[in-house]
């Protein structure tokens, strides 16, 4: 069995570059030493953050050499991605998931069309649910500027 | 120093008198209590007081202290203190029979365990039935409940006079002692009897009913000191000659089948008393097994088969000793937790006075107790919890070297030379193994929610943690019976030094003398009470300390149930607990799915109940038929009856 981060830089599919986003971003709950592990929420987008997700696991971008993993339900994350403006069927599902993952938590918002007035019901959503709005991405350009958030939350640890 | 062990009589028999005051009757109880302790130490658990009775010289009854009866007369001491001292209260009204049946109780079971002869041991025996009975009858709504007590007291009482006749009719002697080639059939019948007052399965059909209203200090009672009565005659007896092998191996097997079954109905049951009842025929069982063991290996020819028959008697001491304990503990907690305020001035320790006409609601279920710890009842739930964890066979308590001590005895099954013998004793071990396994599965059950569980919220705010009485004498109990259990556990040796067991001790590996408890010879198991109380006290005691030092984060988060929305009164119950294995084992539990209005439970039942049940059904019918037939109201059946009467009579008195 190979270690994925390891196989990934020696063989050269992996790009070596260390993300820094200048966007403000609050640090993570002191709670989060190491490893961070993110679910991403679909909150009714327009399907192209979904397709960045899905590229951010490519082996391109390796998100497990500097300690980022997808987790397999809001159960077992510590960051939530929430990828979109919700729409309004959507948000008792939302404020449902908010309440199904561990306190304290990190939420980063990637609204794809600017924010709006929805800013304000995401950012007390997620605090009633024991959470942090840490960042907003915005402009967002592509999946380098979730690894950059996460990567500057995580002030610079585990440097590929 | 002659007068001492005749004084515990003298000090019972006047507290059954001054039964109309609790307070005075239930100190007379103490005293004799305190005075079995003083006649033990007084007289260094040896006397004799023999009588001839009439001009047969080998006629002769008295009183007779050995090394068992000493040690179980301080285990049986012990359990009394526990029950009497919570009485000194006086807190409990119309408990006149209560305290009168406790008194002569104490009384039937010391001449039980001081009995140099067959008379004393049977008339002591009756006194304790009886009165047992009687101690219980104010505290259930129907007395029909209690019959059936009474019915298996009579039954051994029975089988104990038949096995005295035959001892006097072959031996032509009334001695328990010195019966030492006693015949097989006086054995038998003897070992049969203290069997069915043991509780052990099938007869402990009289518990489920009769328990649920007890108050905690008669349930200990019968709990603790009947069954201990009954211990000590299984080792009386089985110590008394030459026992058939095939007996042995069927109390072995019954003991087995019995901690089985009982460890079972504990783990399904609901009733808050039901639990460490059938806990009672679970360990019974226990103890049985390790007396039969004990008794086989006794008829060994080899070293290594005499030192397992010493290690499983002495097994028999701690099992018994530690049942004492933690029963006497639970008992008394439940009691303390039960009868003050806290669930209303209507629930008063089992709730029904002698003549009450309208029973109160009472405490009955695990769920009527649930979240004592919560409600700021803080020294009942630890008492609960230590008894429990005992029980759970939780090292460094005591229960956890008893059941070591049993399961190593069962491990050593390959000494015997015959084959039935180690089948026995490794089958036994596979029972034993599984009850001990279920116990400690219902114990979980019982300190989770008697003790940890949160309140069900149905009771008003106002009744929480404001109990109007002080109980200092049962908090105090209950503090010296914990201190007890984990003592007991870390200086196992010298408990065992003092009930002469020390044979069984030894030092092994940097463990000094007489630290180690050994479990064979040639060396099998081994294990130091005191050095694993240490290292558990080491070895927690470092994560703990750093525990404390350090930030503590964690994260928290809500209880998923499969998106089902709650109501704030709905919990997970006890019930819900113990269905899993109710459903898994219904062909044992005979779990039936019942349906009332959309308000869906699992019910279980004793099939061994049920057997009973259909045994009293058949009596009904034969003897119906037969007073139809036979006592038919005809003048010429009644004077035939007389006839014949008088005719045997005359043949019996001639010959």
């Amino acid at each position: 069995m190979n270690w994925w981060p390891m196989r990934g830089l020696t063989r050269r599919f992996t790009e070596r570059r260390t993300y820094v986003s200048n966007l403000p971003v609050k640090p993570l709950p002191s709670l989060f030493r190491r490893s961070l592990f993110v679910y991403p929420i679909d909150l009714g987008n327009s399907n192209a953050l979904n397709m960045d997700i899905s590229a951010l696991k490519t082996p391109h971008y390796n998100p497990h050499r500097v300690g980022i993993f997808f987790a397999a339900t809001p159960r077992q994350a510590d960051v939530l991605l929430l990828l979109g403006t919700p729409i309004a069927p959507l948000r008792e599902a939302l404020t449902a998931t908010l309440h199904q993952v561990p306190r304290p938590f990190a939420a980063v918002w990637i609204p794809e069309e600017g924010p709006d007035e929805e800013g304000i019901y995401l950012t007390k959503a997620v605090e009633d649910a024991g959470g942090s709005l840490i960042a907003t991405i915005v402009p967002y350009r592509g999946p380098e500027d979730i690894l950059g958030v996460l990567r500057t939350a995580m002030n610079g640890r585990f440097a590929s | 120093m002659s007068v001492l062990p005749f004084l515990p009589l003298i000090l019972f028999a006047a507290g059954a008198l001054l039964s109309r005051s609790e307070r005075l009757s239930h100190g007379f109880a103490v005293a004799g209590a305190l005075s079995t302790l003083a006649a033990v130490v007084a007289t260094g658990g040896v006397f004799e007081s023999i009588w001839t009775v009439g001009s047969e010289a080998a006629a002769t009854i008295g009183f007779r202290l050995d090394r068992l009866s000493s040690t179980f007369l301080v285990i049986s001491a012990i359990s009394w203190l526990a029950v009497s001292i919570p009485g000194l209260e006086g807190k409990h009204p119309r408990s006149t029979r209560t305290s009168l049946g406790m008194n002569m109780a104490f009384f039937g079971i010391y001449l039980v365990l001081t009995a140099a002869d067959t008379v004393l041991f049977l008339t002591g025996w009756e006194i304790m039935t009886v009165f047992a009975f009687i101690a219980m009858t104010p505290h259930v709504d129907e007395p029909r409940k209690v019959f059936r007590f009474l019915a298996f007291g009579e039954l051994s009482a029975l089988l104990l006079a038949l096995g005295s006749a035959v001892l006097f009719a072959t031996d032509h002697t009334l001695s328990l002692i010195e019966a030492s080639a006693a015949p097989a059939a006086f054995v038998i019948l003897s070992s049969l009897a203290v069997v069915v007052k043991m509780d052990v399965a099938p007869f402990h059909t009289w518990m489920r009913e009769s328990y649920e209203r007890l108050p905690g200090r008669v349930a200990a009672l019968m709990s603790v000191g009947v069954t201990l009565a009954g211990v000590y005659g299984l080792q009386r007896f089985l110590g008394e000659g030459a026992v058939s092998q095939w007996w042995l191996l069927t109390l072995t097997l019954v003991g087995a089948l019995s901690a089985f079954w009982g460890a079972l109905q504990a783990a399904v049951a609901r009733g808050l008393r039901n639990v460490p009842a059938f806990s009672t025929v679970e360990y019974n069982g226990m103890i049985l097994c390790a007396a039969g063991i004990s008794a086989m290996a006794a008829s060994g020819e080899t070293s290594s088969l005499q030192y397992l028959s010493s290690f499983a008697a002495g097994g028999v001491v701690v099992l018994s000793l530690s049942h004492a304990l933690a029963k006497s503990l639970l008992f008394t907690s439940i009691g303390h937790a039960a009868d003050d305020n806290l669930f209303g001035p209507e629930a008063i320790d089992g709730g029904i006075g002698d003549n009450d006409s309208a029973p109160p609601r009472a405490v009955t279920r695990i769920e009527d107790l649930r979240g004592l710890w919560s409600r700021g009842r803080r020294l009942p739930a630890l008492g609960i919890a230590v008894g429990g964890l005992s029980f759970a066979a939780f090292p460094p308590l005591i229960g956890f070297v008893g059941e070591w001590m049993l399961l190593e005895t069962t491990f050593q099954s390959f000494r015997f030379s015959s084959f039935a013998e180690r089948f026995v004793a490794s089958l036994s071990g596979v029972f034993l193994a599984l009850a001990m396994g279920m116990i400690a599965f219902a114990m979980t059950k019982y300190i989770g929610y008697v003790v940890m569980g949160n309140e069900t919220g149905s009771r008003p705010s106002s009744t929480v943690n404001r109990p109007t009485r002080r109980s200092l004498l049962s908090a105090g109990t209950e503090i010296a019976l914990m201190v007890l259990l984990v003592g007991t556990g870390v200086a196992l040796p010298l408990v065992l030094m003092a009930f002469g067991q020390s044979s069984l001790l030894n030092g092994l590996l940097g463990v000094p003398k007489p630290l180690l408890l050994v479990s064979g010879v040639p060396l099998f198991g081994v294990v130091s009470p005191t050095f694993f109380a240490v290292l558990i006290v080491v070895l927690s005691g470092i994560p703990v300390a750093v525990w404390s030092t350090r930030r503590k984060s964690y994260r928290t988060v809500e209880a998923w149930h499969g998106g089902i929305e709650q109501s704030p009164a709905e919990r997970f119950t006890s019930d819900a607990f113990s269905q899993i294995l109710a459903h898994i084992l219904r062909a044992f539990t005979r779990a039936s799915v019942n349906d009332e209005g959309g308000n869906v439970s699992l019910q279980t039942k004793d099939g061994l109940e049920g057997a009973w049940g259909l045994l009293k059904d058949a009596l009904d019918v034969v003897g119906t038929a037969l007073s139809r037939l036979y006592m038919n109201g005809r003048i010429a059946w009644y004077v035939g009856y007389i006839l014949i009467t008088f005719v045997v009579v005359l043949i019996v008195g001639t010959v």
